[in-house]
């Protein structure tokens, strides 16, 4: 992989995705940027659901998206503030292109005020990074881990995303290192 | 279980909802297949192997409902969840009385669909679990005892001993009756398998297809009458010991088959082409001479030498005499349990009897004489007349049976040649591992 692209759209926050950028480099070892996109999220809006449809919007990026033109060993990251769904499940957190190279991850339900509680933004980027960090992994190939800690475990709610850890455990970590 | 072994089946009309829950499947690591509607779920059930299907309820032609009840005539193991709208929960409550194991509405909490899936899978884990349990317990439940003190049946229980605890595949050869079954569960319950079944196939017992069919399981529809998916005994014995009794018995072309199945552990199935594993040590019995089928052509030699890796020779009654009584006693003991009589022991012309009979049916024919003298006995002796020895006590033999005449015209040769194995096997036309195997037999020594 030579570079990871990092897309806020839908009006994400620069600060907390430019947050992204160093855990990313140190983990994959690889270049990682911010880069801008003009996309409008309405499209992919569902009005029934009040949601937006995460698969539409990685089929969007594929046909779309100029810099997965530029090589191979690209892969895109769109980094939305908006709630996430797949068609038959309630909500996601983010859907990978699993192998491939597009990625989107929502904050939106990683925010502490969205369960009452007091904002907390060193929590809500751990958070994130932890998501983002485990759709790369599916990007790069890799499926759910059984280790608790590892960031490849399965998280469906955020208590389960602070449970495990930002890094990837001594198999995963095995599997990625073919990949690159 | 690794989850890449963990079949999931999605049957949906709706194409994003079979992608977007395959897709979810796959990034847990299940091997996962999708079908368009119920014909095409039928298809893949009958083609490959799956642990869950997950059906919705609502689909064109055959609705969920209907798939579901044609699974379970067909299939009982496979967990069926159905998935429902809000509005149809009457009929998820009808699925549930027809045997699916939960269901779920559209659209479905990811944390839910985890943990239900996880738990359905546990649960068939367990109910495998505990039938394969079953089966040892039942099987250990059967394992006798191997009763004998000579000097014959020590050598053989220390050699039962040695095998048990390494995975060599071992054939147990003796005449019929000798105990030949009693040994190779001897051997499982002294082996790390121990905890998985022992699974016998009696092979001379069945006809070319039969024994196919018994050995490596069919699918449904692979033949007349054949209604369900059937496991053959080789998948059964996954874990544990496969017991080919009358080995010698099999077809050419199963032995060709048993040949290969024993060599890559993988099968597939009567009428199938998913292949199938199972990792199962062999061991073996005849009373047939496997050197003289190779030498007619009828047993492949191929599969003799992948057989023949460890010989256990069970020796006849008549050869262990001093054994008699305490089978008897042995006998005695298990039939005044069984049959509630408080009898005893023998009366003194009644074990000379016992002593001085041929046994030509072995241990299994002295098991059947004690039971039935424990029949017709009235006190607590068994007299000499409660013994149906009738005919065949204590036959005269002058040394005149072919054994006799064989053993004789053996030595015979063997001297004639100052007792060089080589030149003497050539004499008599037959190759060297039988003759040692004669001269063992009749405990021929060279004379100093």
């Amino acid at each position: 992989m030579n570079a990871i692209h990092l897309l806020p759209l839908g009006g994400s926050s620069r600060d907390l995705v430019g947050a992204l950028e160093a855990p990313l480099r140190q983990t994959f070892r690889t270049g990682v940027e911010t880069r801008e996109f003009s996309m409008d999220p309405e499209a992919f809006f569902d009005a029934g659901r009040g949601q937006y449809n995460s698969t539409d919007i990685l089929l969007y990026l594929k046909s779309h998206y100029p810099g997965l033109g530029q090589g191979p060993g690209v892969c895109t990251l769109a980094l939305v503030p908006f709630d996430l769904f797949i068609p038959i499940l309630t909500y996601v957190f983010g859907e990978a292109e699993v192998g491939g190279n597009v990625a989107v991850v929502s904050y939106y339900r990683l925010a502490p005020e969205r369960y009452g509680l007091p904002p907390d933004n060193a929590l809500l980027l751990s958070r994130f990074v932890k998501e983002v960090i485990h759709e790369l992994g599916h990007v790069f190939s890799l499926i759910h881990c059984s280790s608790q800690s590892c960031v490849m475990h399965s998280s469906s709610y955020v208590e389960d995303i602070d449970l495990k850890e930002s890094s990837f455990c001594r198999l995963c970590r095995s599997a990625l290192a073919h990949r690159f | 279980m690794n989850k890449s072994e963990i079949g999931i089946l999605v049957v949906d009309d709706e194409l994003i909802v079979r992608e977007s829950l395959s897709k979810w499947f796959r990034e847990d690591g299940f091997r996962v297949d999708s079908a368009e509607n119920a014909a095409a779920a039928l298809r893949k059930l009958q083609a490959g192997s799956w642990n869950l299907m997950l059906v919705d309820i609502k689909m064109p032609g055959m609705d969920g409902i209907e798939l579901l009840q044609r699974v379970r005539q067909t299939n009982k193991e496979v967990i069926v969840i159905v998935i429902t709208a809000f509005a149809t929960v009457d009929t998820a409550v009808k699925a549930l009385k027809e045997g699916a194991f939960d269901y779920i509405t559209k659209p479905i909490d990811p944390d839910y669909l985890d943990h239900m899936v996880d738990k359905a899978l546990q649960q068939q884990m367990l109910v495998r679990e505990n039938q394969k349990l079953k089966d040892t317990v039942s099987e250990l439940s059967e394992t006798g005892e191997i009763v004998g003190e000579s000097p014959e049946m020590k050598k053989v229980m220390d050699l039962v001993h040695t095998v048990a605890q390494t995975d060599t595949t071992v054939m147990i050869r003796g005449e019929s009756g000798t105990g030949k079954e009693l040994v190779a569960r001897a051997i499982h319950a002294g082996s790390a398998r121990r905890y998985f079944p022992i699974v016998t196939v009696n092979c001379g017992a069945m006809t070319e297809s039969l024994l196919e069919s018994e050995l490596f399981g069919h699918e449904r529809g692979a033949f007349t009458g054949a209604q369900y998916r059937r496991k053959g005994k080789v998948e059964l014995a996954d874990g544990g010991t496969l017991f080919l009794d009358e080995v010698g018995n099999i077809d050419t072309k199963t032995q060709m088959d048993l040949l290969r199945v024993i060599e890559t552990k993988q099968f597939t199935r009567v009428g199938g082409t998913e292949i199938v594993r199972s990792d199962f040590r062999v061991v073996c019995a005849t009373n047939k001479d496997l050197e003289c089928a190779v030498r007619e052509g009828t047993f492949r030699e191929d599969l003799y030498y992948r057989l023949n890796v460890f010989t256990i020779d069970l020796p006849p009654l008549r050869g262990r005499r001093g054994d008699i009584a305490k089978l008897a006693h042995h006998f005695l003991e298990k039939f005044s349990r069984q049959m509630n009589k408080k009898v005893q022991g023998f009366s003194p012309e009644a074990m000379m009897a016992l002593k001085a009979h041929d046994w030509p049916g072995n241990v299994r024919e002295l098991e059947n004489a004690v039971e039935r003298a424990m029949v017709v006995a009235q006190g607590d002796v068994i007299e000499r007349n409660h013994l149906p020895l009738h005919g065949a006590v204590a036959p005269q033999r002058d040394g005149k049976r072919l054994e006799d005449i064989e053993q004789r015209h053996i030595e015979q040769v063997l001297r004639e040649n100052g007792w060089n194995v080589s030149r003497s096997a050539a004499v008599l036309d037959i190759d060297r591992v039988t003759l040692y195997h004669k001269i063992e037999k009749f405990g021929l020594k060279r004379e100093q």
